[in-house]
């Protein structure tokens, strides 16, 4: 049967991670639950630290692409136009965590302006540096990312970006944060402010998640439902 | 108090302060000053506060022990402790500088020979220039919502300072968050005798942290000598601004906070 073969068939990963900085622990975590999910799922997982190695071929192996807390500036350019076919032809499924959506001009980098179109047309202006924790309202519960996550679901330890804009006219939210839920509470708020959400105006399937920096994630069932979900949709596997 | 602030003001943490005073006698009078108020606040606040020349202790395994590292006055010269610093930082330690140890210049006895700590780190790359002499300033506070900037006014007046001014515009870099600056009601700033170390007019960040690490430089840390009549004394105390103080303690809270 077509569907139960295509939701069987072995898969291939690229993770691309970043080596070090403030959410080291949450890419460690991350890597020991995707071993274990690897094995349930039927896909590998292959891990870069550096963006040296992505070309259209390089990235032709692979169903799914996981940006997992990797920045999107400093790319070298080889890369970042074989990112952008692979995106805009559907040639595989796209995660990006946290600080996927660092738009801006950091460390000397011009911001990269198909990326930020990719986010949903924003940039970055803020986080909440003292983390804090907060609700997340899921808005599309039909959608299969969601199947089985709660409706609403604490995240305890977040710093909440906040950007210059919603993306939400761009994009299809899937979740928010409520800002009025912060504890303790923060100045640092943008009013709507989406957490989840898919770019449907690409071919691959693409889906941000912007909860990514402690690894107490791991301990959150809701979070790990999502996160699976995430992988399997993005895969094209559910 | 909320049950978070509970927890950070009463949480024990460890503190390595590492420092050279060997070259400059502003910065000697600076590091003896500093060692003093952070014992007193070591006990006043409970954690620890061990302060050392020993700039070996830079390895993995001794700061493993330690929430928080401390800068005074240089920066680590020898590759095994650059090596063994940086990783720290990477692997979610937790950093304090002041003034001097975010000084590179080429060509001087402080090459910018490191470039992940100058450019990426600090981010304002190399010195560029300074004021003179040494004077105090009033800070605007850029970024009230910040821990480190806590019960602070909009502007303050700062201890007397030598105020530098660097080759990278850190208010373009996104990765930088500026949290107090030199306020223009402070020009002009410095006496000279030399016009171009007299400042009036610009932008100029003194306190910042990186959003990709637990790190906060700024640039206090020079007191004003009697270079004059030759006696060296000490005419000002980098700790005798109390909100600059606040700050400072603010400021090692929340780098101890763990996240």
């Amino acid at each position: 049967m077509a569907q139960t073969d295509q939701a069987s068939t072995p898969f291939k990963v690229l993770a691309l991670a970043e080596n070090g900085g403030h959410h080291i622990r949450y890419s460690q975590a991350a890597k020991i639950w995707l071993t274990q999910l690897a094995t349930q799922h039927h896909f590998s997982v292959d891990y870069i630290e550096n963006t040296d190695k992505i070309s259209e071929t390089f990235l032709s192996q692979y169903q799914l692409f996981i940006q997992l807390d990797y920045v999107p500036y400093g790319w070298k350019p080889v890369a970042s136009a074989a990112f952008e076919k692979y995106i805009t032809s559907g040639k595989g499924g796209w995660i990006g965590f946290h600080h996927a959506t660092l738009m801006g001009e950091f460390d000397g980098y011009p911001m990269w302006q198909w990326f930020s179109a990719f986010m949903g047309g924003i940039r970055y202006v803020n986080y909440i540096p003292s983390f804090v924790s907060g609700e997340v309202i899921v808005e599309q519960v039909e959608h299969p990312v969601m199947k089985g996550v709660p409706s609403t679901f604490t995240v305890k330890t977040e710093e909440w970006y906040i950007y210059d804009k919603s993306p939400r006219p761009k994009v299809q939210v899937l979740a928010r944060v409520d800002e009025a839920s912060y504890q303790p509470d923060s100045k640092i708020k943008m009013g709507d402010h989406p957490v989840v959400w898919i770019n449907p105006e690409m071919k691959a399937r693409n889906i941000y998640i912007f909860m990514g920096h402690s690894p107490d994630l791991f301990e959150n069932e809701a979070y790990k439902q999502l996160v699976q979900n995430a992988i399997l949709w993005a895969a094209g596997r559910q | 108090m909320s049950p978070l602030l509970a927890q950070v003001s009463t949480a024990k943490f460890k503190v390595l302060a590492l420092y050279t005073a060997k070259n400059d006698q502003a910065h000697i009078s600076f590091v003896k000053e500093a060692n003093q108020w952070f014992t007193q606040m070591a006990a006043k606040h409970g954690f620890t506060y061990h302060s050392t020349t020993d700039w070996n202790k830079l390895n993995i395994k001794e700061l493993s022990a330690y929430q928080v590292v401390v800068f005074l006055d240089t920066r680590p010269e020898a590759p095994e402790q650059r090596k063994a610093f940086e990783q720290y930082m990477k692997n979610g330690g937790a950093w304090m500088g002041f003034h001097f140890a975010g000084f590179a210049l080429t060509p001087s006895a402080y090459d910018q020979n490191w470039d992940w700590y100058h450019n990426q780190f600090i981010g304002a790359g190399e010195y560029k220039s300074n004021t003179w002499r040494p004077t105090s300033a009033v800070l605007k506070v850029e970024d009230s919502a910040h821990p480190a900037t806590k019960q602070l006014h909009s502007t303050f007046t700062s201890a007397p300072n030598e105020w530098y001014s660097w080759k990278n515009d850190i208010g373009k870099n996104d990765s930088i968050k500026i949290l107090l600056s030199i306020d223009e009601k402070s020009f002009p700033l410095g006496t000279g005798p030399k016009p171009h170390e007299i400042w009036h007019s610009g932008y100029y960040p003194v306190a910042w942290t990186n959003i990709h690490y637990k790190m906060i430089y700024m640039n206090m840390g020079h007191n004003d000598i009697n270079y004059e009549n030759k006696t060296n004394k000490t005419l000002s105390s980098t700790f005798s601004s109390k909100p600059q103080n606040q700050f400072i303690m603010n400021a090692l809270l929340w780098l101890a906070q763990k996240d």
